[in-house]
């Protein structure tokens, strides 16, 4: 079975690095991207089975990607996770916006993000058959 | 310069003005009203430097027209002229707004001019005091917005060496690297504190009010200090009259109280049990009190209680100290929802904390 490939995009050097590391160990394939923009060229050219993007994000905010992103038809299958350094509040407003798949908060609790992954991976899979 | 004379006695205000222009280097010019609104539309149309306002007007009376007038003109230097049978509002003038007073008979025109120039610097101080108050307050909201990141980061740095992620290790290892992990958490939870106490105390606490069942809201808490209770050999229980208790509230902000009060009980507690009992009081609010059999808080504390940066008692266990703004937060929180709380407690007893909100169905 291919790896799956996780597309994490967020400007934060050290999180991307971390976040890698604990993704790679669970057996993804993972390539990043610094903001917006970049990411979105990212997953043209490599076609992620999943994004995860900070809202705050220089240029293209999370936000504006997710509706990019769900607006083309080559991604109509790939789930979105967005994550918010905020608090509860956004992540709530966020959600009532349903743009995304999922949302985390950062520092968000290792097992609960990375089931939610494969959950959404099990699905899209499943979506395909 | 310019004062705006407000009294509806024409003899008594030309009495002011010929005080106020006797003699005066720099020339002081005046106007004068006879009430309120002509008051008003005098310090529109031509704005004085400080209005002597007498409190009873033919619109209003007493500290109402004081409050009034604040609140349109938050920006002049008022002095108060009471009338003689009026001298006890003394205090409460200067807490309403104004920033000096005269009682009418009792001064001259020396003191009428000191008057004056002394409110106008006055409320120039209490200008910059609002403004330094106020960049304080964001001040600390940027600061503790930019450490919650390089925190996340640690936080799952630590997680990735834990987690044996990056390779298996050591038991000891992994104990040292709980109690980072731990700390990291301590720390997180004191900058959410400061964000809240900022928010508060700036008014930028927006609350998202929709009926909360606070039974829920107390079991899920009880929930949530499960692990912590069953450490330290403690008992931890709801009780509620009736399954749905319902109020018009923001749920994170409801959880937020609670997890203050419970926090702070179980923190305060070395045995026996937390209680939080949830009923509709004869007003019918909905009242809930969380009850602990911990150390107790003495009398003379009670007033200080929901005071920021207060600690109270030595909390057994050691590295539970705090900033001592989880009451402080909880108290704003309740105020905000236009709610009442309150402490009753017992030094060696224990103590209960009661906080009531309006029922909804």
């Amino acid at each position: 079975m291919t790896k799956k490939k996780i597309l994490v995009i967020d400007d934060e050097k050290d999180f991307v690095e971390m976040f890698t590391m604990r993704l790679r160990a669970s057996g993804f394939d993972v390539s990043a991207a610094v903001d917006g923009k970049a990411g979105l060229e990212k997953a043209r050219r490599e076609r992620p089975d999943l994004i995860i993007a900070d809202i705050v994000l220089p240029g293209m905010d999370g936000i504006e990607l997710c509706r990019t992103v769900k607006r083309e038809a080559m991604f109509a299958s790939v789930p979105v996770i967005l994550l918010s350094g905020k608090d509860q509040r956004t992540t709530d407003g966020l959600k009532n916006l349903s743009i995304a798949d999922a949302y985390f908060e950062k520092p968000a609790e290792d097992e609960a993000l990375m089931s939610k992954i494969k959950e959404l991976l099990k699905k899209a899979a499943r979506g395909h058959e | 310069m310019r004062v705006l004379i407000v009294d509806p006695s024409r003899e008594d205000a030309a009495a002011l003005e010929a005080m106020l222009s006797r003699d005066r280097t720099p020339y002081i010019e005046t106007a004068v009203a006879s009430g309120l609104e002509p008051a008003a539309v005098e310090a529109g149309a031509r704005p004085p430097h400080a209005v002597l306002l007498n409190l009873d007007l033919p619109e209003s009376r007493g500290l109402t027209t004081l409050e009034n007038w604040t609140k349109r003109f938050p920006e002049l230097p008022v002095i108060a002229l009471l009338e003689r049978e009026r001298a006890t509002l003394e205090l409460e003038v200067l807490k309403s707004g104004a920033q000096e007073y005269l009682v009418k008979g009792d001064f001259d025109a020396r003191l009428l001019s000191r008057a004056v120039f002394y409110a106008i610097d006055k409320k120039r101080l209490e200008t910059r005091v609002k403004a330094l108050s106020q960049t304080g307050l964001e001040y600390v909201s940027m600061v503790s917005h930019e450490l919650r990141a390089p925190l996340a980061i640690t936080r799952e740095g630590v997680s990735l060496v834990l987690d044996s992620i990056l390779g298996k290790i050591s038991d000891k290892q992994a104990e040292v690297l709980r109690i980072a992990k731990r700390n990291i958490d301590r720390l997180d939870h004191i900058i959410m504190n400061m964000l809240d106490i900022t928010k508060l105390e700036a008014g930028r606490m927006v609350l998202t009010k929709e009926p909360v069942n606070l039974v829920e809201v107390a079991r899920h808490i009880a929930q949530s200090f499960a692990e912590r209770v069953r450490e330290k050999n403690l008992a931890l229980r709801v009780t509620a009259t009736t399954d749905e208790l319902r109020v018009m509230a923001d749920k994170h902000r409801m959880i937020e109280v609670l997890a203050h009060l419970v926090g702070n009980a179980v923190k305060f507690t070395k045995e026996g049990t937390i209680e939080i009992g949830l009923r509709e009081n004869a007003s019918g609010e909905v009242e809930c009190t969380i009850a602990d059999t911990g150390i107790g808080i003495s009398k003379e504390d009670w007033p200080k209680i929901f005071r920021k940066f207060q600690q109270f008692g030595w909390a057994p266990g050691g590295g539970e100290k705090g900033l001592g703004l989880g009451l402080a937060i909880a108290k704003g929180i309740i105020d905000l929802h236009r709610g009442k709380i309150g402490v009753e407690s017992e030094v060696g007893r224990g103590t209960r904390f009661i906080f009531t909100l309006p029922r909804v169905r």
